[in-house]
């Protein structure tokens, strides 16, 4: 049997030909989803690749369909897309296909399942480009590999999969497009939706049982935790509307925001509508604050998400205000009323790595507490100090403690290894004096960075906000609160703390402050 | 007769070291965290243990 590879010209027929190929004459709003994506990315030519046996479509046809009655395909095809024409480079030699489909704009491509219920497999496309200024930041992006005869490709997205029904449901796939993007980038292991499936229905109970195969109907919050913790994960998860569950107004944006921003995809389940989807990116205004709130949510207008009914990429916005700001054509939609993360948001789960044991707002809770009990307790005093060496420094100090204790910062806080926290400062604009205290310090091999953002900033797709400062704190901590914080910089000072001393007594830190002569804002760390 | 090969400490950025350093602790500031901020990390980890008691008024699907 040989591959076979069909060009597609996709004119002003375009749309309703890959409509034919994907679902043929059946409703499928995930689909109609998809094609209105992949034309606004400029989508001009697409190549369907077939027979192609795909991984995940392999796993489910072993579980299911091979021992049903009816006769299922084995493989399936793959759509390529690309901004241009791209038949010349194909029919050209081998050895400059790479070379030559890489200029041609590679868009990305979608795995077409032969099950009517849900075709769409495997799928990997390029971010949405907006146009009205929103900057998208590709949170859960990863480079993908493709080969399309022997030529390499590569299309750095978010896995996007349409639940079968069989095998498994929304739950599932929810699960799958978090964890593929942290198996595609810390070569965690990779696991289908079969085996997701298995993991979560084992051992069984009532609940799952009421389907058949069980788990096929839907999984609840302790099912889709089981899955993660077998599948490596640690599974932090939380509530934000349960009988007995208050939160206050944009919680649960800020909660999912510092995991997003971490570059870890968010599952995000919404109880009114029993369903789940997966949150990928975040869109962000480049001006200043949109809301009050001292959390990173004040710079966001919505969500992206890719959900398995509803198509790839879909925007869930953070608050209504914000519904009239975005593409109508993307807004995620339930009873003809945009759903918003305020009002739709009942539980988040979220695959962290299995070494980290301490979560976010418990990162951003501790950075907060260290800067108002240090400007109430110590700010003059840090100020006089401070005024020793340059008036102009204690000035800028001074307002910076006002600030604090009038909540006139934002506070932006991730995750990163050490590695990459020192390899992002060394690159930045701060003052060497400030590079000097924190470049050698000893830490944790990950670390949740607070950075604290003017609540009037500026950002670009290009640039991070500028920040005033940050705290680093010991993601791998699980005990000890009190020696969770590590190290602070704040204009003109930086307070280290050393929770492994030599010369401290027995359980005390060595805390000191270095007063910096030399300090300006610098550029906060660039999600892209 | 060839030297002894010598370690040097290396001094990194390029630029002089701080040397104004303050010893909080003396100024009698310790940065441990203040019961506020425990309550409120104590709550927000009560009420994520409701998704297990909950869990089963769910179905995701």
């Amino acid at each position: 049997m040989r591959v076979k590879l069909e060009a597609l010209p996709l004119d002003t027929n375009g749309a309703q030909l890959l409509r034919n190929i994907l679902v043929g004459e059946r409703s499928n709003p995930a689909a109609d989803a998809l094609i209105a994506h992949v034309f606004e990315l400029g989508a001009r030519y697409a190549v369907l690749e077939h027979p192609y046996t795909d991984v995940d479509y392999s796993a489910d046809y072993q579980t299911f369909y091979a021992v049903a009655f009816k006769d299922y395909p084995r493989q399936t095809q793959r759509l390529h897309l690309f901004s241009q024409d791209v038949t010349d480079v194909l029919e050209g030699p081998f050895e400059a296909q790479t070379e030559g489909l890489k200029q041609r704009g590679y868009l990305g491509f979608v795995v077409i399942r032969p099950i009517s219920q849900g075709p769409i497999g495997r799928t990997v496309l390029n971010y949405p480009v907006p146009d009205d200024g929103l900057i998208v930041r590709r949170a859960a992006r990863a480079r993908n590999r493709v080969h399309l005869a022997g030529a390499e490709l590569h299309v750095e997205g978010a896995p996007f999969i349409q639940q079968e029904a069989k095998v498994g449901a929304c739950a599932q796939a929810a699960i799958w497009m978090a964890a593929l993007p942290v198996h595609l980038r810390h070569r965690s292991p990779r696991f289908t939706i079969a085996e997701i499936t298995r993991l979560a229905v084992t051992p069984t109970d009532a609940v799952l049982s009421r389907a058949l195969p069980a788990g096929s109907k839907g999984l609840n919050p302790a099912h889709m935790i089981r899955a993660l913790r077998g599948m490596g994960h640690q599974p932090l998860f939380d509530v934000f509307k349960a009988v007995g569950v208050s939160v206050p107004t944009g919680y649960a944006a800020s909660m999912v925001l510092r995991y997003l921003d971490s570059s870890l995809p968010v599952i995000l389940a919404m109880d009114h509508v029993g369903h789940a989807v997966t949150a990928v990116g975040y869109v962000e205004t480049p001006g200043g604050a949109l809301a009050s709130g001292e959390t990173l949510d004040v710079f966001t207008r919505a969500l992206l998400v890719h959900d398995d009914q509803r198509g790839p990429y879909r925007l869930l916005p953070l608050r209504a205000d914000d519904v009239d700001h975005l593409p109508r054509s993307r807004l995620m939609m339930h009873d003809d009323e945009p759903l918003t993360v305020e009002t739709a948001v009942s539980h988040m789960f979220v695959p962290l790595p299995p070494r980290v044991f301490l979560p976010a707002h418990r990162a951003d809770i501790i950075a907060r507490d260290f800067l108002r009990r240090q400007a109430a307790e110590l700010g003059p005093e840090i100020v006089a100090m401070t005024a020793i060496a340059s008036q102009e420094a204690a000035d800028t100090v001074e307002r910076f403690y006002a600030a604090i204790q009038q909540g006139g910062f934002v506070r932006r806080t991730y995750l990163t290894s050490a590695a990459r926290y020192r390899h992002h400062l060394a690159q930045s604009n701060a003052s060497p004096s400030v590079k000097l205290e924190l470049l050698d310090r000893t830490l944790p091999h990950y670390v949740w960075v607070t950075e604290l953002i003017p609540r009037v900033s500026v950002a670009g797709p290009g640039t991070a906000r500028p920040i005033v400062g940050h705290l680093v704190v010991n993601a791998t901590s699980s005990s000890d609160i009190d020696s969770d914080l590590l190290v602070a910089h704040t204009p003109h000072m930086v307070t280290h703390r050393d929770i492994n001393s030599a010369t401290t007594t027995l359980g005390e830190i060595d805390e000191r402050a270095v007063l910096i002569d030399e300090d300006h804002p610098y550029q906060g760390r660039l999600r892209r | 007769m060839d030297e002894e090969p010598q370690a040097r400490s290396l001094k990194l950025g390029g630029v002089p070291a701080n040397t104004r350093v303050v010893n909080l602790r003396e100024l009698g500031f310790v940065g441990r965290v203040s019961d506020e901020a425990r309550l409120e990390i104590e709550e927000s980890e009560i009420r994520a243990e409701l998704v297990l008691t909950t869990a089963a008024q769910f179905a995701f699907r």
